[in-house]
């Protein structure tokens, strides 16, 4: 069968694999290897366990450039930067035959919208999924598949090809000649070891287990050393007077809503109970649908008989702010001329209290984010101006990044991840109903035991890998 | 009316439940094999998220702010002249010249001058402004909100230790001499591995210690008094060097941990909406209890 050597670790995948079997990269549109120079050009000559055991020669690339059923290199997929320019070079060179089995083929099966690690380190974006006319402007390179030409392939030739690319590809075709002979060692070792299903089904399986039999409440939450900015976002909200303006900037989406909604629900709840003036806004399109879900649910848990009773209103929706950090100075200079308000949800009593923004400020600003770099643009962007203190409420992941913010006093607050949440809960002395209890600690213990697991499969993967490199 | 005050009724959201979850289990099947379902599920994702983003651009942004005051008072430069003209007028420019030329990338390109390359050209005004107006705000926003603030901060001393209300000491009074002293040997052997690694470190390609060119052969080939000043030189800095590379792995590494730490919160959240919160709907209860009822 032929094969395509993953350019990350170089592992040999299927031809038509989307994704390395080893380490999930993506794989790009490669060519098949070239033919050697000494190899005859004429391929009508050539026996048919040549054409099982050679890869094609240029003319049969020409006249097929892509093998049946191969899959287009899918958006943010890793390549080579060489191999980009020489499949560019390549591309360039097409005839228009070729251009019009291509068109056929990406007809038949498109790409895939949710390709490479996306999902897993970069959570899917919408927005990222635009015509690739839109990201590359240069006429030259974005020129469409010509439509009109002839298709010089018979069915012969395409069960032959078919054939072709359904074949084991020898391993010095496989382009690692440039390898010196201690990595090709180490790769051939690597690329021997498969993909163990059941390492995957032992992780999910830990997974579910840890959710439906690990949940252990805590005796003690955490410590001061590691949530160290938690007692003072505290304060910072306990300090606010009734009716205090805030500017909330809800920073996530419902992509990162299963982490950030227990993070972000008792600090809005404290603000509601504080009786501030919330004013959200978002620079993500789903940030304002994610925001109205919280704050109805905290008002929803406050409202509760033997709650504290809140006023109506204290939530007013900013909006939807488009423009990414071009838009934030004026969100700080001039919040009010900033704040893209919808006026048929926005009553008269609510338009005084954001004119109320252009006079003295926002008593605090809360910036509950997924991401690092959203609470510093906020930093850098919008409170030197108008100086308000800044609590942030964000991910696991953003915390240590952030923690210079808070050493050097910028941030006035910071709750992160989890652990976060549980602990402003307790530090809050709010009596949670059973359900809440019931899935906080089902998630907290069943995050704990699944990390555990996780580096127990690590750990085991590497010892099977090792063990399995020692194998002759 | 407050938009959070006005939730969906209840069978909507249990709507909303259920068909989260077909969608994700439909995304899901992706970790089988890339199917129809699979496929089907991205484009209702993308396709409701471009179009709920355009609903959202036109609610908020282009309708209130720009089309509906041109539209009830088009001559406004008349009545406030020193804002209209910037505010109104050249975004609808700008924003349609950026239309026209996108619209145009989608064509073919044209084969030679004429009104659409001219479309083509002037697109690249607005995408100028964007990109430099972006640029600006980054590089001044970097200066005043973090280089300057960390920089300052660093240089004053620890302040005092205050009890806060929970008996910890503040962030800022954790910052003792010997942080700060880990600190600048961890940033400085971080540098030095960056710039300079190949060189002090000794790498397979050059190794350390090997006499670069612009030394005098009397002093390599040992005529001369051997380079021990540079043996000084470079053996701390080798040391520093080492302790950079191993911090910088370290960090890459904490780093790594964090964001599985975090993606994995994300999975737990998604498998307990599985196990409890779908199962718990009003609504996946009746679709059970009809298909129990068909069962039976």
């Amino acid at each position: 069968m032929a094969t395509s050597d993953c350019p990350h670790c170089g592992y040999s995948n299927p031809f038509d694999a989307a994704f390395c079997g080893h380490c999930g990269t993506a794989l790009a549109r490669r060519q098949p290897p070239e033919e050697p120079d000494d190899l005859p050009a004429d391929r009508s000559s050539v026996s048919a366990e040549d054409k099982v055991d050679k890869p094609p020669g240029p003319e049969e690339e020409k006249r097929a450039v892509s093998p049946p059923n191969r899959p287009r290199e899918p958006i943010n997929a890793r390549t080579w930067p060489q191999d980009v320019g020489e499949e560019d070079a390549q591309e360039a060179e097409k005839p228009q035959a070729a251009g019009v089995q291509e068109t056929e083929a990406d007809n038949d099966e498109p790409e895939p919208l949710l390709g490479g690690l996306t999902g897993l380190l970069d959570l899917a974006d919408t927005q990222a999924f635009t015509p690739a006319s839109a990201a590359n402007p240069d006429p030259v390179s974005n020129r469409p598949p010509t439509l009109s030409g002839d298709l010089t392939l018979d069915e012969e030739e395409r069960r032959q090809l078919r054939q072709l690319f359904t074949e084991e590809l020898p391993q010095e075709a496989a382009g690692r000649l440039e390898e010196p002979p201690e990595d090709r060692a180490q790769t051939e070792g690597i690329s021997r070891l498969p993909r163990r299903p059941w390492l995957e089904a032992v992780l999910f399986i830990g997974l579910v287990g840890a959710l439906l039999w690990g949940a252990e409440p805590t005796r003690r939450g955490p410590g001061q050393h590691a949530l160290p900015g938690l007692e003072l976002a505290h304060q910072q909200l306990e300090s606010l007077a009734p009716n205090s303006l805030v500017l909330v900037n809800w920073a996530y989406d419902p992509a990162t809503a299963g982490e950030m909604d227990f993070v972000a629900q008792p600090v809005v709840e404290h603000l509601l109970r504080k009786e501030a003036k919330l004013i959200v806004i978002s620079q993500l399109p789903g940030g304002p649908a994610a925001a109205r879900r919280v704050i109805a649910r905290a008002e929803d848990t406050l409202r509760r008989p033997s709650r504290a009773q809140i006023s109506a209103n204290q939530a007013i929706e900013g909006g939807f702010l488009p423009g990414g950090a071009a838009s934030l100075p004026l969100l700080g200079a001039a919040p009010a001329q900033a704040l893209p308000v919808d006026p048929r949800w926005v009553g008269l009593r609510d338009r005084f209290d954001i004119a109320g923004l252009a006079d003295s400020g926002p008593a605090l600003s809360l910036v509950v984010a997924a991401a690092s770099e959203d609470v510093r643009r906020w930093l850098e962007q919008v409170q030197p101006y108008h100086g308000a203190p800044v609590v942030a409420v964000t991910s696991a992941v953003a915390d240590p990044s952030l923690r210079p913010y808070l050493d050097s006093g910028q941030l006035a607050g910071l709750v992160s991840g989890w652990d976060g949440g549980g602990a402003y809960i307790q530090r809050s002395e709010r009596t949670r109903s059973v359900a809440e209890q019931a899935r906080s600690s089902r998630l907290r213990g069943g995050l704990n035991w699944g990390i555990g697991i996780l580096i127990a499969a690590i750990l085991l993967g590497n010892l099977v890998g090792l063990t399995e490199r020692r194998m002759p | 009316m407050n938009p959070f005050s006005s939730g969906l009724p209840g069978l909507m959201q249990d709507a909303g439940l259920v068909l989260g979850l077909v969608i994700s289990l439909a995304i899901g099947s992706y970790l089988i094999r890339d199917n129809f379902l699979a496929r089907l599920g991205q484009y209702i994702l993308v396709g409701a998220g471009l179009g709920y983003t355009a609903v959202l651009v036109w609610g908020n942004v282009l309708w209130p702010r720009l089309f509906a005051p041109l539209l009830a008072d088009p001559m406004v430069w008349l009545s406030v002249p020193e804002s209209a003209l910037l505010h109104r007028w050249l975004p609808l420019i700008l924003g349609l010249l950026m239309w026209g030329g996108g619209a145009e990338l989608l064509r073919q390109p044209p084969s030679g001058l004429g009104g659409r390359y001219i479309l083509r050209i002037l697109a690249a005004v607005p995408a100028a402004i964007l990109i430099g107006v972006g640029l600006g705000v980054g590089v001044s926003g970097a200066v005043q909100g973090t280089l300057l603030p960390q920089l300052t901060a660093a240089a004053l001393p620890p302040q005092a230790e205050v009890s806060t209300a929970g008996g910890g000491l503040p962030a800022a009074a954790q910052a003792t001499w010997l942080v700060r002293l880990i600190t600048l040997v961890i940033t400085g052997g971080v540098l030095i591995h960056l710039q300079f690694g190949r060189e002090v470190g000794g790498s397979r390609d050059a190794p350390a210690l090997q006499p670069s060119s612009d030394i005098p052969t009397s002093e390599v080939s040992g005529q001369g008094r051997a380079p021990r000043y540079r043996m000084l030189l470079y053996s701390p800095l080798r040391v520093w060097e080492g302790i950079g590379r191993r911090a910088l792995w370290l960090a890459a590494g904490i780093l790594f941990a964090r964001l599985a730490l975090a993606r994995f919160s994300l999975a737990l959240a998604r498998l307990d909406y599985f196990l409890f919160e779908v199962p718990r709907s009003e609504l996946w209860q009746l679709i059970w209890a009809a298909v129990r009822g068909a069962g039976s």
